[in-house]
């Protein structure tokens, strides 16, 4: 159990982001967010749909750049850098955040290239460091002993609890300071969806992450922190016990108690 | 209430009947045609067996009939545009989907779509009339110069630089394509999930290689399908071929710069000057063996996709 007294802001942060806007267009999705992603920790995101928390996600690894007119004002610091800066090498910063999305993408290809793949594109790698990394990130997925007879078949012939994993293998095999998880289990059954959450428990010894969920027994059972979103602004954001037993801000009261969202 | 599931019942038994014999109709079509192809072309089959898809021989005042030099001609013409077609067809797909600014995809996809409708007649005439001038001056004495010096395949452009010719036929072919299998590649590219090449680009991937090994794999079906539809068309294109490819029986080297002959031009030139018995069958025969060669194009394809498919598996 963490102690109550370790407030947020002597902890070090992985990820700060500063008065951040967003815009899809003209229409504005995110208003000046502040907040620290904890270092070795889980932090949630959570809040009804189209209160911005994937558009937040979205904008750590730069995913919006994909998009004309889709763009960003303020500061997010990862690593020190301020990645929302003209010129950051976006290959680079998704190789340091890695993402999961809600549905299972695995790549068509067989289960070890859909790994070996995204490494690939970052190191040059032996045959046997490869087979070695590999493992390692299917071992760290917990899907090692479920595939390892079966390496060189079709990512995409795996259950969608497996695929997911198989994704989550493939974002932690490029050895990222942060994962993104952006809704991770919802198009997953209640038991690929629990294993989903002991995963996340496992990886947090290694890894950042921010994961962005719709369930909020899900973002009480696997987080550290929690960030309530609404309407694009950052309602409330604390440890996770606090703001579900005794959130500060009656909108975030109203949510997780049921009455709105 | 009961009469009217009756009408129903009617309805669907007519509407599947009908589909059916719509259906039973393509069949009936295609055995027909082989079996008239057939017919048709047996004096030749039977007066010269193999050797007619040996040799090279076109005589109609001896009647002595080969097939050697149309079969090379319309195969060679094809690779020659498959080969300058496919990349720059990959190219513009690839442009169109990942890279075009919004505001000009829907200009450029247009004028592509505008290119695959011009008759091929005009092809022809332009290719005769514009293209072969230029391209003999200029284009093909340069080829000599640098890809005529080349080791093994140095003889296949060496020669004299008429302009027309193979090379100039299967160039014409491949103009002819490209805005085929480039709107059926853009068409496939659009369909991949956009949260699947979200995936490779989160992963850190360039636009090079979400399209190479993402977009690509998962589309392949697709896109081997346009390819096939723009081979289909080579193989049988006629008019922009005929005016182009010189029309000489003649294969008296392996130089590309030499006129040579097609088999739908040598059907398109001679059928009205075939006199009938071996003449006439011999051009039916050609007509046959077109047939053929698309068939095994179309199996090889099927094959091609099943070894993908086990390979990689996935995608659709």
């Amino acid at each position: 159990m963490m102690p109550v007294e370790q407030t947020i802001h002597t902890l070090t942060p992985a990820i700060s982001i500063r008065n951040l806007n967003f815009y899809y267009g003209k229409a504005i999705a995110l208003k000046n967010i502040n907040l620290d992603i904890i270092k070795g920790k889980v932090t949630a995101f959570i809040g009804p749909s189209g209160c911005g928390k994937s558009t937040l996600l979205r904008t750590i690894n730069r995913m919006y750049d994909l998009y004309p007119g889709q763009r960003a004002d303020g500061e997010l610091l990862v690593g020190g850098v301020n990645i929302l800066a003209k010129g950051v090498d976006t290959i680079a910063l998704r190789a340091q955040v890695g993402m999961v999305f809600q549905k299972p993408t695995p790549f068509p290809m067989s289960i070890y290239d859909n790994i070996a793949f995204g490494v690939s594109m970052h190191e040059k790698l032996s045959r046997n460091q490869m087979d070695d990394r590999v493992e390692w990130a299917l071992s760290k997925a917990a899907l090692w002993d479920e595939v390892k007879d079966k390496l060189n078949k079709p990512g995409t012939g795996l259950s969608g609890g497996q695929q997911q994993r198989l994704c989550i293998a493939r974002g932690v095999a490029v050895k990222p300071q942060v994962l993104l998880l952006d809704e991770p289990t919802s198009a997953l059954d209640p038991i690929s969806t629990m294993r989903i959450e002991e995963l996340i428990h496992e990886l947090k010894q290694e890894f950042t992450i921010a994961i962005v969920t719709h369930n909020m027994q899900q973002a009480a059972r696997v987080s550290d922190y929690t960030a309530y979103m609404y309407l694009g602004e950052m309602v409330e954001y604390g440890n996770t016990d606090e703001i579900f037993i005794k959130p500060q801000d009656k909108r975030t009261e109203d949510y997780i108690t049921g009455r709105m969202g | 209430m009961k009469e009217e599931t009756t009408k129903g019942k009617l309805g669907d038994l007519l509407f599947f009947n009908l589909t059916r014999a719509f259906a039973a109709l393509t069949l009936a079509l295609l055995v027909g045609i082989v079996i008239s192809l057939i017919w048709s072309a047996l004096p030749s089959i039977t007066t010269f067996g193999f050797g007619f898809l040996t040799s090279s021989e076109w005589n109609p005042p001896a009647e002595r009939f080969g097939a050697l030099v149309p079969m090379y001609g319309t195969i060679v013409t094809s690779l020659i545009a498959l080969v300058i077609a496919l990349p720059i067809s990959f190219g513009i797909a690839l442009f169109l989907t990942e890279l075009s600014p919004t505001w000009l995809r829907r200009p450029l996809g247009i004028a592509i779509e505008l290119l695959a409708g011009i008759p091929s007649i005009v092809y022809g005439i332009w290719g005769l009339l514009v293209f072969a001038p230029i391209f003999g001056q200029y284009v093909q004495p340069w080829i000599a110069k640098t890809l005529g010096q080349l080791p093994l395949i140095g003889p296949f452009f060496n020669g004299p630089a008429l302009g027309i010719g193979i090379l100039a036929a299967g160039i014409i072919l491949a103009i002819m394509i490209i805005p085929f299998i480039t709107s059926v590649m853009r068409d496939v590219f659009e369909l991949t999930p956009p949260m699947l090449k979200e995936s490779c680009y989160g992963l850190g991937g360039t636009t090079w290689e979400v399209v190479w090994k993402v977009v690509l794999p998962y589309t392949r079906v697709g896109v081997i399908g346009g390819v096939m539809l723009g081979l289909g068309r080579a193989l049988g294109e006629t008019m922009a071929v005929t005016f182009v490819i010189g029309n000489a029986s003649l294969l008296s080297n392996f130089s590309l710069f030499m006129p040579g002959n097609s088999i739908t031009s040598a059907l398109a030139n001679e059928f009205s000057e075939a006199t009938p018995g071996l003449y006439t069958a011999a051009l039916v025969e050609l007509g046959l063996i077109l047939f053929v060669i698309t068939f095994i194009v179309l199996s090889l394809s099927k094959l091609l996709l099943l070894s993908l498919e086990k390979n990689s598996g996935g995608g659709h």
